[in-house]
């Protein structure tokens, strides 16, 4: 499934916002504020049409025997808080346009601002009955997840029905592949004690069940092809060959990974980086196969991720997103960044990636032309609008001073041009009359 | 990048006979064996770095750096001194080189073991396996710190270690093959990928003064740069007049890369000859 183009009105801090989508990878940018997260919050209520519980919706749901997950209406504080006068929106609205298997999805999450309310079941039903209509026929569920900026730092619980699941060998609820998708906090432990559980099977001599044996080896064959580095300077210390388990002496059963120079690490004790980008990569593996039971095909869905280049070293920063590209080659991916090395390093010529640069208060975001290459230096002036060193704009001033004194016009016309380039039209006009000011001044 | 000529037969004969006097000293005939017959103590006689320097015309061997042998100076083995014995691919990868690398220099511990016959020479201190490089003292632009002198290893000898190299400076028309561009890149054939990645001659720092040069050979001579050392005027001039872009200049405006420049000089002729000659590297 891909979510083509969204369209936000009075949500957090938009009174209107659209946006297109690219298929493969958006890369978000923009100052502190712009509305990045609050973009990604807008799709996850979007997505969340297919987890309702409505009874209009007739007999067959998605998400019958799966107690956890559900469709969250909207809170309280999320509306547009000052629509005319101080007063809240009385009514907010998220449009999105998508595609799931060929079949043409749209659909509409309303909901107002009173209390007790949940989205307008009518504005979405017939998306609803046209995704179930293509499950049906195809048998394919798309992976949804959300990776916020505190993922997999904050822990959050194990209901009783997650840890039923996680004991459960093939015989396990589809739609379980869809828990905690959209949470702050992290379902790791969900998933790694999943994975525990299947490579014990493994181990038995009697274990006739084909599942586990597949489920350990595709999880397992994900994190190798990811740990696989792209380019040649990358530390390749954290290639992993492959997971194995151990017992404590507290008898709890913890998860090991043995890299390519035959070092074992804990999973939990990785270095920051590799554990955020390790436990992704492991939860949309892990999503996938409980939601599809398939090893042949390809995962495909919908992943955010907020802040792809926490804890990165600029190395992994430039190929992180390269490599989830090459791990999921069909997954649509909506990455906020404000790192100029990821920007940078996004191929946007082919028309299947773009970047975006949101500005606050403005209801469209301004697509990025193709930066593939460019220089830190350049992508951190030109892209992320950061303002130049002073220390070298009071240089080219005092060079331009120099020049007028020396009585060298060409010149001081070549070196304005490269200030006017390096600041705004504000700043340049204020260096310039000082400028002025200082050479009449000494005449 | 400058050819080194080791067929020279006065500088041939000279090399010699520093090695047979060091090694001829260094043999203690009532105990059997070699004392006092190591590297260091070849190279604190000095007498061989004079020479290679002087064969070398004072710069160099890979980043072409004015060293002296007072500054900056090392002693690079182009058959690395730890090389093991067992390391045979590494061994004949060099000796196999050139004609008068098979026939001059040998593999043999340090010091041998046993009283050697010469020719060939042990490696270690054979005139024809060495050659004078610089330290790779040269300052990092990205380290705030970069305006005071320190000791660092960013290119060159030091920075090689023992990686394996292609000696390129014995190459005849080198400098077609090899060419410096005038934005501070380098143009090379691509099985010389590795050797420049081991030696880093694509340092930022090497990038900036050859760019520099470039554009400052076309306004001014050495000597205004070498006068511009002491008079920062002078120096500003220069840095507006040669439209080096404001990054640049205001790094360079700075005594010690300045100085630096100074210490690329070789670049000055280089460019020079270049825009004269129109040296392409794909016309060759």
């Amino acid at each position: 499934m891909t979510i083509k183009s969204i369209r936000i009105e009075n949500f957090r801090c938009f009174t209107e916002f659209a946006i297109n989508f690219a298929p493969k990878v958006s890369v978000i940018i923009g100052r502190n504020g712009a509305g990045k997260s609050s973009l990604l919050k807008a799709m996850l209520y979007a997505l969340g049409f297919v987890f309702s519980k409505e009874e209009t919706l007739g007999q067959e749901l998605l998400v019958a025997g799966n107690y956890d997950v559900e469709m969250e209406p909207i809170k309280k504080n999320e509306f547009y808080m000052k629509q005319f006068n101080g007063i809240p929106a009385s009514i907010t609205n998220i449009h999105s346009e998508g595609e799931y298997m060929g079949a043409h999805l749209i659909w509409d999450i309303a909901q107002k601002n009173f209390e007790g309310e949940k989205p307008d079941v009518n504005k979405y039903i017939q998306a609803y009955k046209l995704f179930m209509d293509t499950f049906k026929k195809t048998d394919v569920l798309p992976v949804f997840a959300f990776f916020s900026d505190s993922f997999p730092h904050k822990v959050g619980g194990m209901s009783d029905f997650a840890k039923e699941q996680v004991a459960n060998d093939g015989s396990v609820v589809r739609t379980f592949g869809y828990e905690q998708w959209d949470g702050d906090t992290t379902n790791l432990n969900i998933w790694l004690n999943r994975l525990i559980n299947a490579i014990i099977r493994n181990t038995q001599l009697n274990n006739e069940d084909e599942y586990s044996r597949i489920e350990a080896a595709y999880v397992t064959q994900k994190l190798m092809d990811f740990s696989k580095p792209i380019h040649e300077d990358c530390d390749d210390s954290f290639v992993i060959k492959t997971a194995f388990f151990k017992i404590t002496d507290n008898k709890e059963l913890e998860l090991w990974l043995r890299m390519k120079n035959d070092n074992d690490i804990l999973f939990q004790n990785l270095p920051a980086g590799y554990l955020r980008l390790y436990s992704i990569v492991l939860d949309i593996g892990y999503r996938h196969w409980i939601l599809n039971h398939n090893a042949e095909i390809e995962p495909e869905g919908i992943v955010m991720i907020d802040e792809v280049d926490l804890h990165l070293h600029p190395s992994l920063a430039v190929e992180a997103v390269e490599r989830l590209e090459r791990t999921f080659p069909k997954i649509q991916f909506v990455l906020t960044t404000h790192s100029p090395l990821v920007v940078s390093n996004i191929k946007t010529n082919t028309g299947d990636n773009k970047i975006f640069r949101m500005v606050k208060d403005e209801s469209k975001p301004h697509e990025v032309p193709d930066v593939y290459g460019i220089d830190y230096n350049t992508a951190l002036h030109s892209v992320m609008e950061s303002s130049y060193n002073n220390e070298v704009i009071e240089f080219l001033r005092s060079s331009i001073l120099r020049s007028m004194r020396r009585g060298k016009p060409d010149l001081v016309e070549a070196k304005k041009e490269e200030l006017r380039q390096m600041v705004t039209a504000e700043r340049f006009g204020k260096i310039m009359a000082d400028i002025q000011k200082s050479y009449h001044d000494n005449l | 990048m400058r050819l080194i000529n080791k067929r020279n037969r006065k500088n041939r004969k000279h090399g010699h006979a520093i090695v047979n006097k060091f090694l001829r000293r260094g043999w203690d005939k009532t105990l059997g064996r070699y004392v006092n017959c190591c590297y260091s103590d070849f190279q604190n006689e000095g007498k061989i770095t004079h020479l290679l320097l002087r064969e070398q015309g004072f710069t160099c061997c890979y980043c072409m750096r004015a060293i002296s042998y007072k500054s900056h100076t090392t002693i690079e083995h182009i058959l690395p001194r730890r090389t093991k014995k067992d390391d045979s691919n590494t061994i004949t990868h060099y000796l196999n080189y050139a004609r008068f690398m098979k026939r001059y220099v040998k593999w043999t511990e340090e010091p041998p073991r046993y009283r050697v016959k010469v020719p060939p020479y042990p490696h270690y201190c054979a005139y024809e396996n060495l050659v004078a490089s610089c330290d790779g003292s040269i300052y990092d632009l990205r380290n705030p710190d970069y305006r005071y002198p320190r000791k660092l290893h960013n290119s060159c000898n030091n920075f090689r270690k023992n990686e394996e190299i292609i000696p390129m400076f014995f190459m005849k028309g080198i400098n077609r093959l090899l060419v410096y561009e005038r934005d501070g890149e380098l143009s090379y054939d691509d099985k010389f990928r590795h050797t420049v990645k081991a030696i880093n001659l694509e340092y930022d720092t090497l990038k900036l003064m050859r760019r520099a040069w470039a554009k400052v050979s076309d306004w001014y001579s050495v000597e205004d740069v070498r006068k511009a050392m002491t008079d920062e005027e002078l120096r500003n001039e220069i840095i507006d007049d040669s439209r080096l872009n404001a990054f640049d200049g205001n790094l360079l405006r700075h005594t010690s890369l300045w100085n630096l420049l100074y210490e690329y000089r070789w670049f000055y002729t280089y460019f020079k000859r270049k825009a004269k000659t129109h040296i392409n590297p794909n016309d060759r």
